[in-house]
């Protein structure tokens, strides 16, 4: 299978896309660290996730 | 064809493997229902689905969305009211003192006075809690009158108006480790150590996670546990307490990921099978309703 990668939005590297990737998935760009969410799919594109609040949890 | 309504946030490995496995389930339709796009009416369904999985990230968006199914007749995981009793500290500990499950001394009062009072007669160490909130934010562990009136002090300075509610537990020496346990269904289904050399042992903290045996005294009062907040699928974080296990706290949107190698338990395929088994139940009752 072949990787495929999208751009971070905030550092521009290439961020690995898991297999069967599905909207809303978290990632983590590994260039900066920033936490990533999947927006769209065909192609995938990804933007910052949302910051963690204070109600967030398990 | 059972339609499973799927309330989240973001997707973590946690909602993913979830997904996977309903997808992988014959006659099931899984319904995405992104707590970041939903509006309701009422009264109405904002989605035909036959039982709402909640695996939201957001504790009052789960509540009053699964709260709002439930109003239009949808069976939810977990209930709205398991969610409103786990996702709020002191709920789940009275409504563990009344079910007379065994946890840490607890207390709580309404000002820094009274609080500061309290965790006197308690006497130190003592941990403040949050009554909302997870992943081990905002606990502190207080050792002495010069801390207590100093956290007190910003609680009240700084916080929401939530931080005005002081939850006090006695802190529980835990040498090194407590017990997650798992529960899905009124089964006991597996458990994990979480060993850490830091007082919070949360493995989002960097708790390490190894298996646990369940034996009949654990299995038995996680059941217990479980029934006492409603939840059909919970994770229990506990101490083990010189005369027994004590119950810490009740996580109503458990994580497992750490979990399921140490233990060897497929926690989401045992998750999904509950699910679908209330699903094809409540179906069923629509369809006799309905003619």
């Amino acid at each position: 299978m072949t990787a495929s990668y999208a751009p971070c939005p905030v550092c521009d590297a290439e961020v690995p896309v898991p297999p069967n990737p599905v909207l809303s998935e978290l990632l983590v760009c590994e260039s900066c660290s920033v936490a990533l969410e999947v927006r769209a799919l065909d192609p995938v594109v990804l933007d910052e996730a949302p910051q963690e609040e204070e109600d967030w949890g398990q | 064809m059972v339609r499973i309504g799927f309330l989240h946030s973001v997707i973590r490995r946690e909602e993913k493997l979830l997904l996977e496995v309903l997808a992988a389930q014959p006659g099931v339709e899984v319904v995405p229902l992104d707590d970041r796009v939903l509006a309701f009416a009422l009264p109405g369904r904002p989605a035909a689905v036959d039982l709402v999985l909640d695996r939201s990230l957001t504790h009052s968006r789960a509540l009053y969305a699964l709260r709002l199914f439930e109003s239009a007749g949808v069976r939810c995981v977990n209930l709205s009211r398991a969610v409103g009793l786990c996702g709020d500290k002191l709920l789940t500990s009275i409504a563990l003192a009344e079910a007379g499950i065994p946890q840490p001394e607890v207390r709580t009062a309404f000002t820094p006075e009274a609080a500061l009072a309290a965790i006197e007669e308690m006497g130190y160490p003592v941990v403040l809690k949050p009554c909302v909130g997870s992943w081990g934010r905002l606990l502190a562990k207080v050792n002495d009158r010069d801390a207590a009136e100093a956290l007190l002090e910003h609680k009240v300075t700084l916080g929401s108006y939530q931080h005005g509610i002081f939850y006090i537990q006695r802190y529980v020496e835990k040498r090194g480790r407590d017990i997650r346990a798992f529960v899905v269904g009124g089964e006991c289904v597996a458990a994990i150590y979480r060993t850490s050399e830091h007082w919070i042992t949360n493995t989002a903290r960097g708790g390490a996670a190894s298996n646990c045996p369940v034996n009949d005294a654990l299995a038995d009062l996680c059941v217990r546990a479980a029934r006492a907040v409603e939840g059909d699928v919970v994770a229990l974080d506990l101490f083990e307490g010189e005369d027994g296990y004590l119950v810490n706290e009740v996580n109503h949107t458990m994580e497992f990921k750490n979990s399921v190698a140490p233990t060897g338990v497929d926690i989401p395929g045992l998750i999904v099978r509950h699910v679908l088994s209330l699903a094809r139940g409540a179906e069923i009752m629509a369809e006799a309703a309905h003619g």
